[in-house]
């Protein structure tokens, strides 16, 4: 069993019952035993920033939509994501604007390098059986992707 | 010639959520609504499943509210066992759920509305958000996020797991509790306790400001209707209890087991939306409310000592029975109140160290079950056949039911913000603000990272005029 390097925690997201959102948690259960910390949010949002314990680096692995191919992985520092504007329901507050959040109320706990690891998606208002082929393809070129970023040390 | 704007909150999730707002060719207001598309297929994906496996898998249905579907699910699964939960185990599922209350509750009033109150319906997009509202009081936001952290921590202990629930099963709950648990727990509640002297008067204070600044908000954003809650003991119940009905004056229309609930529930298929609607069926069919506010009308009391004198302060703001959109939130208020000290009292209840579990077999049959979910009733219902098999799944989630409400909040906001104005900022934040109030579960895939939030596109006659982006 691998030490737990405390200097990067990975946060998974994503609903593990519907179609492509269900990736994130997929990501999350092929990477168990990885040396980084470990965590999975089914909404993600600001429900991530009490599991943040001054880690240097954060990753975060999420179904995305940016108009691309589905499967193709985004790999983006926090501060060049799109910003969300305000939200009708609460099940909507964005990864940027959670940094931000964080960033203002708990800077000794926030992570010096944030990244996300997008996965795009186009399917996610059908089940899990449902998930996109093309999805379904990246999700071992993303695991391959993260455990070098970890390696690296980012 | 007629007009229709139509406004689409972009997320993550394309066309996930649009609202339309229908002008005839006079400029006057035709129609108004939510468009909903939820996921599909999720009661499907229930039948064949074991049964005693649905408190844990409709948990995942939602992100946001999973403990809500947990222990609908067990309180379904106890009904189609014939047996009846120990009072040590309902005691802990209401303790669990009090937790997740207090994080629910935070999170929509802080995070979702906390913007409009603080920086007003009329500020600057850039700014209105949850960061404009973390940067311009963060000392405030700090203890609304560390009472959220509190409820989930409670949520978890009790739960087994933060975001999805595991300890709530059929008969019972296999939860432990052990003295130094009850210390860790009763230090949380303390804590949670502390921090509403800051809170309360902080949030009113920013509701009744946004009221003055808003007066339509006060005369002309009022609907009245029916309401659903639940009531146990004479006082609000969210577990367990008889679902009791009143209509727009607060009169009690009848009070019935939720076994009986298609009897007056009645789902409806509208044309724009994969969501049902759903209305009452009493004497005619009737638009109602469900979530903090229609359990506030319809039962009117809580039973601990904090939250029935802020009862008594939100009726002599808002009236009793109260139809003030914009209550919601105060409702909400109150009933955080209510789960510090109702978790307070659980903890301190003998009965909670008694047995937590009973045995359970199903000899085939139905299973219906219902919680007040932090955003209303919410209501599970499955065919089990003797081998324990789901044979058919039937889910009404509060949403559904407050969806005429809604629809005809909407229509009032753009009564009063939109018609005859033509100030498309005005219009964006009126129409979002009123379907905030009532926090719809659009689906429980919408998360992290956003783009175009919103966008408007006005169109006669079927083609596009104008459209705007923010």
């Amino acid at each position: 069993m691998p030490t737990t390097d405390p200097s990067t925690i990975i946060i998974c997201i994503g609903n593990e019952l519907i179609a492509d959102d269900a990736v994130g948690f997929e990501i999350y259960n092929r990477l168990a035993g990885c040396s980084a910390r470990l965590e999975y949010c089914s909404v993600g949002g600001i429900d991530m920033l009490p599991l943040l314990n001054g880690e240097t680096d954060m990753i975060v692995v999420d179904a995305v939509q940016f108009g691309t191919l589905p499967g193709m992985i985004h790999v983006i520092p926090w501060d060049a994501l799109p910003r969300s504007s305000s939200a009708i329901s609460s099940h909507g507050l964005g990864l940027r604007e959670t940094i931000e959040i964080g960033t203002i109320l708990y800077p000794g706990t926030m992570p010096e390098r944030i990244t996300l690891v997008g996965i795009e998606g186009c399917c996610f208002d059908r089940t899990r059986e449902f998930m996109t082929s093309g999805v379904q393809d990246a999700i071992d070129t993303a695991v391959t992707t993260i455990t070098e970023m970890v390696a690296r040390g980012q | 010639m007629k007009k229709t704007i139509r406004i689409d909150p972009v997320t993550r999730i394309e066309g996930h959520a649009k609202v339309f707002i229908n002008l005839n060719d006079d400029g006057q207001l035709e129609n108004a609504g939510l468009v909903v598309n939820e996921l599909r297929g999720f009661e499907k994906i229930l039948i064949g499943m074991e049964a005693d496996r649905m408190p844990h898998i409709t948990a995942r249905i939602c992100g946001v509210c999973p403990t809500a579907h947990h222990i609908a699910a067990s309180n379904a699964l106890d009904y189609a066992a014939g047996v009846k939960a120990p009072p040590a185990a309902m005691l802990l599922r209401e303790l669990m759920y009090m937790g997740h209350i207090i994080h629910s509750h935070s999170l929509s009033i802080f995070v979702l509305q906390g913007p409009d109150l603080v920086m007003g319906l009329d500020a600057d997009p850039a700014v209105r958000n949850v960061v404009g509202i973390v940067q311009a009081n963060p000392e405030l936001a700090r203890i609304a996020l560390r009472l959220r952290t509190i409820g989930q921590k409670i949520n978890e202990m009790v739960g087994g797991r933060g975001t999805h629930p595991v300890t709530s099963v059929a008969g019972g709950i296999t939860f432990v509790l052990d003295q130094e648990k009850k210390k860790i727990i009763q230090e949380w509640i303390n804590e949670a306790r502390g921090l509403l002297p800051t809170v309360v008067p902080a949030v009113k204070g920013l509701l009744l400001n946004a009221l003055d600044k808003h007066p339509a908000m006060l005369h002309d954003w009022v609907a009245p209707s029916w309401g659903l809650g639940t009531v146990l003991n004479d006082r609000i119940s969210l577990i367990e209890g008889q679902l009791r009905a009143i209509d727009e004056t607060g009169a009690t229309k009848i009070e019935f087991g939720v076994e009986d609930y298609d009897k007056y529930l009645i789902e409806s298929v509208v044309e724009w939306s994969y969501m049902k609607k759903v209305h009452f069926k009493l004497d005619g069919l009737h638009e109602y409310r469900v979530g903090p506010m229609a359990r506030m009308n319809a039962v009117r009391r809580f039973g601990t000592e904090l939250a029935d004198a802020e009862c008594a302060e939100f009726a002599k703001l808002g009236g009793s029975p109260c139809h003030l959109t914009v209550f919601q939130t105060y409702a909400k208020l109150v009933e955080t109140i209510w789960a510090i000290e109702r978790a307070d009292e659980i903890i301190n209840d003998p009965f909670v160290w008694g047995e937590t579990r009973v045995p359970v077999s199903f000899k085939g049959g139905r299973g219906v079950g219902h919680v007040e979910a932090p955003r209303g009733t919410l209501i599970h219902d499955y065919e089990i056949d003797e081998k324990g098999i789901v044979r058919a799944a039937n889910l009404i989630v509060a949403t559904q039911q407050n969806y005429a409400i809604i629809n005809r909040s909407i229509e009032q906001a753009a009564q009063s913000h939109v018609i005859g104005k033509s100030d498309d900022t005005a219009l964006l934040n009126a129409v979002e603000f009123s379907i905030r109030c009532y926090d719809p579960c659009l689906s429980c895939a919408t998360h992290a990272v956003g783009r175009m939030p919103l966008e408007i596109a006005i169109t006669r006659g079927g083609k596009t005029v104008k459209t705007i982006r923010r």
